[in-house]
Parts: structure tokens; sequence; C-alpha cells
């Protein structure tokens, strides 16, 4: 009767133990998550699916076993996670998506906003820099390994991935967590990611109006309304692709697909399957990204200092990577006889396209007439390239170091 | 000519790469393979990006052909 007992209600018991009450909290952190998708609207598509997957991963283990059926060998989560995020097929199928819904136009039109995408990326090296100092301090287990090759190759892969962080690009950022095997940081990494992702109308204003004066963000700027050229639209993800596959070949990956999505939008000739991309295809992977990322959040994996760290250093990430486009805007704007409004510089991250509104609502709000929007949205979309060829560079150098 | 100068140009640059990259880089020390993944990190992302820049400029060109075509 007692064994009965203890298998029926082996849930109960093991809420009571210290592995209990860490997953109530972990319950807990799912709880807010679903709570800012539902109640604040933060990225909910995302949001949503991580809390609920964590939710489940959560749940006290069957009699006898470390870890919820859900995520055991034949575990449903465990499978999505080993063939969709551990093997990078997630990441790079919302990249399709991605590069459906994106229009190049207005970058054709004035390539001059590429380097913002560029200058955006600065937060992700110093965070980088910044990481390899932090991870020995703040890590105990990396501070215990003793010196060497080892020592220095983990430190370098997890500050590869947190400095990602900073592009406001979860595929990337899952991607090279996948790439470089930290499966054990990939939870903090991809909530980081994704929540500040979510986030950018709450971190991004305060950062531009820190590093800006009124007069600067009511500077206008002249947009030419025509659309760019078809054999240039059809062009351009080919030509970009072919150019990244030379001189980076590890951003291939990254960039083809999210350059194939772009062509299948801008072909003319397959608007199904275009469609498709932008609707099904990132509908259905949103949905089974969210669940695995969310069964990563085992209490284990998460209730840990370095999650601390992961998710402060990408919030530097995220702060230096705005204040990095804006300067630069404004280190430009000493050499250029027609300014450019330095708000653009924020919008060279790869949140696309809530960064462009962001900055777009913040020049309406001091001056209504200011419409800068089809500049954002080129800083907006060369963010996006920049934060891929960040990643693929990334990873080669890194990789290089380490002997990868 | 072309050919030839580009083939011999391809093997000098993996020649270099494969040696530099096999010895050097993971004797530095942790600081030093941090500073020069940053710097070449960034140096890095704004050629590329100027490679795009000039290749956009170059399809630029295409604006005046297909309007002379219509």
């Amino acid at each position: 009767m007692n064994v009965l007992f203890k298998e029926l209600f082996s849930g109960v018991v093991y809420m009571g133990t210290a592995d209990g009450l860490k997953a109530l909290i972990m319950l807990i952190i799912s709880g807010v998550l679903i709570y800012l998708a539902v109640k604040k609207d933060y990225e909910p598509a995302l949001l949503l699916p991580i809390g609920f997957g964590a939710i489940l991963a959560n749940m006290p283990p069957m009699l006898g076993t470390v870890l919820p059926t859900i995520l055991g060998e034949q575990g449903f989560l465990h499978l999505l996670f080993k063939y969709g995020i551990q093997n990078e097929m997630f990441p790079l199928l919302i990249f399709i998506a991605v590069g459906a819904m994106i229009d190049f136009s207005p970058l054709l039109k004035d390539p001059s906003m590429i380097f913002f995408g560029a200058a955006a990326q600065f937060g992700i090296f110093a965070t980088f820099l910044v990481a390899i100092f932090l991870i020995p301090v703040v890590v105990p287990g990396i501070a215990a390994m003793a010196a060497g090759p080892d020592k220095d190759s983990i430190i370098l892969r997890l500050a590869s991935a947190i400095g990602i962080i900073g592009a406001a690009d979860g595929p990337t950022t899952l991607y090279v967590a996948g790439h470089f095997k930290l499966t054990d940081y990939m939870a903090p990494l991809s909530v980081a990611a994704y929540s500040y992702m979510s986030l950018v109308p709450v971190i991004q204003p305060p950062v531009i109006r820190a590093l800006t004066t009124k007069k600067e963000r009511t500077i206008h700027m002249n947009y030419n309304e025509e659309r760019a050229p078809r054999t240039a639209l059809v062009i351009f993800p080919i030509a970009v692709t072919v150019l990244s596959g030379i001189i980076v070949p590890m951003s291939v990956p990254l960039i083809g697909s999210l350059m194939f999505g772009n062509l299948l939008r801008e072909c003319g000739v397959l608007e199904r399957l275009s469609k498709t991309a932008q609707n099904e295809l990132a509908n259905l992977v949103t949905i089974l990204l969210g669940l695995a990322i969310g069964s990563t959040m085992v209490a284990s994996n998460f209730l840990r200092w370095d999650t601390l760290l992961i998710l402060g250093l990408g919030l530097f990430a995220f702060v230096f990577d705005t204040a990095g486009g804006v300067l630069f805007a404004k280190f430009i704007n000493l050499f250029r006889k027609n300014k450019v409004n330095p708000m653009i510089g924020a919008a060279g991250i790869s949140a696309f396209p809530m960064s462009a509104r962001v900055v777009q609502k913040m020049a309406k709000a001091d001056d209504p007439y200011n419409f800068i929007l089809m500049q954002s949205i080129s800083a907006n979309v060369s963010g996006q390239l920049g934060s891929v060829i960040a990643g693929g560079l990334v990873i080669t150098l890194v990789g290089m170091m380490i002997g990868w | 000519m072309f050919g030839a100068w580009l083939s011999t140009l391809t093997t000098a640059a993996s020649t270099t790469a494969s040696s530099v990259s096999g010895t050097n880089f993971q004797s530095l020390d942790l600081v030093t393979k941090g500073l020069i993944t940053t710097v070449m990190g960034l140096l890095g992302v704004f050629l590329v990006l100027l490679l795009f820049f000039f290749a956009i400029k170059l399809m630029q060109n295409f604006k005046e052909k297909e309007e002379t075509q219509e």
C-alpha cells in the first residue's frame, strides 16, 4: 500500500524536495514569461511557447528517474531539441522565413545605410571582450578548470554566444551556441536573446536619448519613393550569398537561408512559396522553436549564477550595439554635408522591423513631420546582414583560436 | 593569364591561412585571442558590408537599363 501511494503521489513528494522547490521557481519564471506574452504583448509568438515549454520541462519526473518523461531519450521535447536546435535546423528555417519577409528595396536605393548595419555590431565584440574577463570570475566551474586550452575554449565559445545576443538576433545566437556545443547554456542564451528582442521598445529609447540632442533627433532626411529595379532585387540575394560564401564560408548556412527566402519573395514567379515561407513555415517553426527552447529551462540548467551573467552581459551587448550605431552616425555626420539623423544608427541592430519602428516613433515624438522610417528600415535590414556576417566571423575566428 | 594569377593568389592565401591558423593562434594567451577576434571581427563585418555596398552600387545601373528598355 505504501509503495502504491509513493508511486501515485511521487509528484507531490517531489515538489517538497530541494529539486522540487527549484522546479517551483522555474514554474513562476514560466508564468512571468507567459504573463509578458499575454498581458504585455512582448513577442508573444515566442515567449508563450517558451514559457509553456519551461512548464513542461519542470514537471516532476517519474519515480526513479531524474528528468520528466517528456525530456527523456524518446520524449517529444528532447527530440524537438535534438533534431531542431542541436543540429541548427530551426534557426536556419526561421531565416528562410525572415528572408521572405524582408524587402531590401530601401537599401538598394540608398546603400550608404549599410554601414550602420556594420557599426551596430560593435556591442557584439565589446561584450565578447568583457565576457572573456568576467566568465572566469563569475562561473566557478570554469574558473576551477585547469589553465590551458580547454579553459580557453569554453570561455571563448561562451563569450562569443553571449556577444551575439547584442545583435538582437535570436536565430544567430542559437546557431552560434549550437555550433559551439553550448547545450548547458542554451536556455539562458535563448531566453536572453529573445526577451531582449521583444524589449527593443524599452531598451533602445533611453540609450538613444542619452547619446543624442533634440536638435539631432529632428534632422530630416530625403527619401525617394520609387521602388528599386526588379533585376537588382533578384540579383541581390544571389550576389550576397556568393560574396559572403567566398569571404566568410562559415556564414553560408545563415546568409544562404536568409537570401534563399528573399529570392523566393523577389523572383516574382513563386508567390505561393514566398507566402508559405512568410506564414506557414514561420508560424510552424516558431511554435516548435519556442517549445524546444523552453524545454532547456530545466531548473538545474537555469538557476545558476552564469544565467545572471548571461542575462546581464546580453543586456550590455544590446545597449552597446545601439550605442555603436548612434555614435557611428554622429561620427560620419562630422564629414557629411547632408547630415543623417543619428537615431538611424540605432536601427542597425537585427531586430526587424521593431527597431526601425521605434526609431520612427521617437522621430515623430520630437517632430510630427519627421519621416525617417524608410532610412531606418534600410539600416535595420543591413543590421540583419551585419549580424549574420558577424555570427559567421565569430564562428570562424573563435574556431581558429581554439582549433575547432 | 588572369586565371593563372588568380590560381597562384588563391594557393598562396590558403597556404598562409592554414599555416597561421594551425600553429600560432592556439598558443596565444586568452586576452590576445579575444583582442584578435574583436579587431578582426569588426573589421571583417565592415569589409564584407563594404563589398555589399559596391555590389549594390553596381546593381543600381540596372535601373537605367530597365528604364531604357521600357
